[in-house]
């Protein structure tokens, strides 16, 4: 029911998740967030990971719907491998020689043109495909010999990269998967809410947090609006002969400005219109306001929370003491 | 009941898009307000619900004046529809945006809900209450944003050319919306749609911020003349009267033909 592809990622589902006050779930994936970062042990993570898997399968909600967030960050996610693998030095856990031929360079050409001409056939996850065929290639040079060897050389993996590397990327799953539990679980609108109760000190410090929120659920409100928008006018563009896939730099620049054009033309519009309808049905910018929205901490939402402090407090203890974790 | 006196409006120095109106509308009434673009309706609508503030002249709502220290008050007795159904909806949800007129005049809430509940039906939109305007239809919109302003039970409703931004249905639904308020409303239609004049109990014309008729419908359509000056079209009806007496004079049949001929494609 929801298109807001930025917060609106809400998945109805009854379980106590879900059921959880907003504001403990804020409190509580910041301070999980905290802890992930203070964790250094591999062991330790991993049993925050299981323990974020037990989470999940209580939420209700399908495990696909996480793998969506994870998708995204998958390259940024193999960047990381790739980095802490070899650019960390300690104990060799593997060492391989590679050796380039004239023949392994031939079949690699080859392999390369076969990709680019695959175009058309396979479609789908196509950086995947590529990141196999590379990995394939480098296999070659370990394996075949014959042929005029051109270069000679060898990469080494060592324990502590491996360790680095599976704990940075243990941490940043968890990280994600947690965020997403938040946004999974509840709605757009108690996020917004839950900040707002949230942040209302700050109104000590001079912000002025009912226009703060008012502005995040007018955000959260017309995000789906303006992507509809831009999509509508990609396609007016296009029928007048606008071709956004091809196009030299300049001609990129001009697609861009006809998009961002008529946008920003609607867009203040739009405002000024809103602005009108608000005030016409009463809104007085940092006036006094109810809420439809009810926020009701009830017991489940201390337990949560006092476990959640309980968690930190011991992590912040141990690490203090020393210890490895 | 509104009251309307010598009202005049300028956004820019010199001319004057509001020009010494006065008008006064009954508790109750249905009145249509009919204009070519660019006559002043929609400027009109907002110095009513103190959007706009007039150069001179005086707005009585209620028969109480309307300036800048009644108008937070006085906008609890005066609602507004305007025409593009996305542009007015602020909440995230059917729910939320029925609640946010609610909510600015600090309702309990219980109370909200239970309005919600009562307006979310009278407007047929208690099923969609967790929608989000996006998976919504323009006349579903319009729909809630009348939920929302009757929620906060205003006497009067303006309705700023509320349908002409949707499609057959979406203009059937929100009119059978109106019609279920007429009498227990003051409801001011906006529109230069003759055709949807013709129900109301009086009809005001708008031609460069004046307003020049105002009459019973029966009356004011039968100022063809008039009409047609202030660039309005005229009704079906009164086309086809208008043809009858056209072809009074012609001889023959060759002369009809031509004559139908120009008329199918002289607009
Ligand atoms: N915000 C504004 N700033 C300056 N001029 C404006 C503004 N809004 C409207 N006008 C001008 O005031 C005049 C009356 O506009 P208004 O919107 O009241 O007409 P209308 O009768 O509602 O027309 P329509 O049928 O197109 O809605 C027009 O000439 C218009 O260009
Ligand atoms: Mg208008």
């Amino acid at each position: 029911m929801n298109t807001n592809p930025v917060f609106g990622q809400y998945y109805h589902a009854d379980s106590w998740l879900h059921r959880l006050d907003p504001r403990t779930k804020i409190l509580g994936t910041i301070i999980i967030i905290i802890s992930l970062f203070l964790l250094n042990n591999l062991a330790v993570i991993v049993g925050a990971f299981g323990a974020t898997l037990v989470l999940i399968l209580s939420s209700k909600i399908p495990f696909t719907k996480f793998l969506r967030s994870l998708k995204m960050m998958t390259t940024l996610l193999l960047i990381t491998v790739v980095f802490q693998l070899f650019f960390n030095r300690g104990k060799i856990l593997a060492e391989f020689d590679f050796t380039l031929t004239t023949v392994n360079l031939a079949i690699g050409i080859a392999i390369l043109v076969l990709f680019f001409f695959s175009r058309k056939i396979i479609t789908k996850h196509r950086f995947f495909l590529f990141l196999a065929l590379l990995v394939f290639c480098f296999y070659l040079q370990t394996v075949v010999k014959s042929g005029k060897a051109l270069a000679n050389y060898s990469l080494a993996i060592y324990e502590e990269g491996l360790y680095t590397s599976l704990k940075v990327v243990l941490r940043i799953i968890t990280l994600l998967l947690i965020s997403s539990l938040l946004t999974l679980t509840t709605k757009p609108a108690d996020i917004n809410t839950g900040m707002e109760r949230l942040a209302k000190p700050l109104k000590y410090i001079g912000v002025k947090v009912s226009i703060l929120s008012m502005m995040i659920s007018i955000a959260l409100r017309f995000i789906p609006t303006l992507i509809n928008e831009a999509g509508r006018i990609l396609k007016a563009q296009a029928s007048r002969g606008v071709d956004f896939k091809e196009g030299k730099f300049m001609q990129k620049v001009t697609q861009i400005i006809s998009l961002l054009v008529p946008m920003f033309v609607i867009s203040y519009r739009r405002a000024y219109e809103l602005a009108d309808a608000m005030e016409a049905r009463g809104y007085v910018p940092d006036a006094e306001r109810t809420s439809i929205s009810l926020l009701k901490y009830r017991a489940r939402d201390y337990l949560t929370l006092l476990f959640v402090i309980l968690l930190f407090s011991a992590i912040i203890a141990l690490k203090v003491s020393d210890y490895a974790i | 009941m509104v009251e309307v006196k010598n009202l005049s409006f300028s956004y820019r120095k010199g001319t004057r898009v509001i020009d010494s109106v006065s008008v006064k509308i009954e508790k109750g009434e249905f009145v249509t307000i009919l204009g070519h673009n660019g006559s002043g309706k929609s400027t009109l609508a907002k110095l009513l619900v103190g959007l706009l503030k007039a150069d001179s002249g005086e707005i009585y709502l209620d028969g109480r004046i309307l300036n800048e220290d009644t108008v937070d008050e006085l906008r609890g007795k005066i609602g507004i529809v305007f025409q593009n159904p996305d542009n007015q909806f602020v909440g995230v949800t059917v729910r939320d945006d029925i609640a946010f007129g609610l909510e600015n005049r600090c309702y309990p809430r219980e109370e909200m809900l239970r309005l919600i509940d009562e307006y979310s039906r009278l407007v047929n939109m208690e099923k969609f209450l967790e929608y989000n305007p996006e998976n919504l239809s323009g006349g579903e919109k319009q729909r809630v944003a009348i939920a929302g302003i009757l929620a906060y039970n205003p006497d009067i409703i303006i309705f700023d050319e509320a349908t002409s931004m949707l499609d057959p249905k979406g203009v059937r639904e929100v009119n059978e919306v109106m019609s279920q308020l007429r009498g227990k409303k003051t409801i001011i239609q906006i529109t230069h749609n003759l055709n949807e004049a013709i129900a109301s109990d009086r009809v005001l014309v708008m031609k460069d911020g004046k307003i020049i008729l105002n009459d019973v419908p029966e009356k004011v359509f039968r100022e063809k003349e008039t009409l047609k000056a202030s660039r309005l079209d005229i009704l079906d009806c009164m086309k086809l009267i208008e043809m009858i007496e056209a072809t009074q004079g012609l001889k023959n049949k060759k002369e009809l033909e031509e004559f139908l001929w120009e008329l199918t494609f002289r607009k």
